[in-house]
């Protein structure tokens, strides 16, 4: 997984590094600057993706929710939205907690049972 | 508002958290058809949305103005939530563009105006097809506005760099439309 990531992050770094390259050369006159026109296309493209305006009880909501967090950060405490992977994180550790406590009991359980036959 | 007011506004809102609602008031548009383009769902535009206006808030002590808009600085909260959030669902982002509605004008033709819905909805498609970032500069410029210099702030490029991804989009963009068969041309622009 780590690696994947890295990969991908150096694919960046290198498609980063190639464009400001690009960039520069265009600058110094060694590669020819973009001339063509693109008005056209540019036009279409800001008829085809207009701003949208969320909805007003979402806004409404959003304010008052946000007004009561700012009046909780004066009195000193933080409020965070809610993450929800920290549902997840306690779900592992008590799965997790509880296969453990459940080999154990099975092992110790096998190790008796072994020694009766014996 | 001009410039001295919006850094009264977050000086008020650092020293009063009570007054960063006019801060919310004045982005959270911005914010939400940002997101909302990105992640190409109302449910999630709002679930991140609020993400973004409670880190803001939580984290506003530590804001330091560097000479960009505090926009700039929402956005860039804004993009990380959305990153991860792609990187949770691990899928392509979406663009909900076919839900968006498309104005027209009442003196045009019904051939004329199908044709330019067409060649919209093809537009549609082919940036849907764009990778990611490519997807990202598009609504920073054209849903948003964005200069250059503010759009490379959002996604931790240069300036030179942004303005030289945006060319080769467009060229990307004109080439694909025109595999499609698609010439982007006065009458487009005009009855899209």
């Amino acid at each position: 997984m780590r690696e994947r990531f890295a990969i991908r992050n150096l694919g960046q770094w290198v498609a980063q590094k190639r464009e400001e390259l690009v960039q520069y050369l265009q600058i110094k006159g060694l590669l020819p600057a973009p001339t063509e026109d693109m008005t056209y296309l540019e036009g279409a493209m800001q008829k085809t993706l207009p701003r949208v305006r969320p909805p007003l009880s979402f806004r409404q909501s959003l304010r008052e929710n946000l007004a009561l967090a700012a009046r909780r950060q004066v009195s000193g405490l933080v409020v965070e939205y809610p993450q929800p992977f920290r549902g997840g994180v306690l779900l592992g550790v008590s799965v997790g907690v509880f296969a453990l406590l459940f080999t154990i009991m099975l092992l110790l359980l096998r190790a008796r049972w072994a020694e009766a036959e014996r | 508002m001009a410039d001295w007011d919006e850094r009264a506004c977050i000086q008020a809102a650092k020293e009063d958290p009570s007054a960063f609602a006019e801060l919310y008031e004045r982005y959270v548009d911005r914010i939400y058809s940002y997101i909302y383009h990105r992640v190409g769902n109302v449910h999630d535009a709002e679930d991140l949305t609020s993400r973004t206006f409670y880190r803001a808030l939580a984290h506003l002590p530590e804001y330091e103005d560097k000479g960009l808009p505090f926009s700039a600085w929402l956005y860039r909260i804004a993009h990380n939530l959305v990153a991860n959030w792609h990187r949770d669902r691990k899928r392509r982002p979406v663009v909900a563009l076919d839900e968006l509605i498309t104005k027209s004008l009442p003196d045009q033709h019904p051939e004329t105006l199908a044709e330019a819905e067409d060649d919209t909805r093809l537009l549609r498609e082919v940036i849907r097809e764009l990778d990611p970032v490519r997807q990202e500069l598009l609504v920073l410029k054209f849903t948003e506005g964005l200069s250059n210099a503010e759009i490379g702030a959002i996604l931790g490029r240069t300036e030179g760099a942004i303005k030289s991804l945006y060319h080769r989009t467009l060229l990307q963009l004109r080439r694909e439309l025109a595999k499609r068969g698609v010439k982007i041309d006065e009458r487009t622009v005009r009855n899209t």
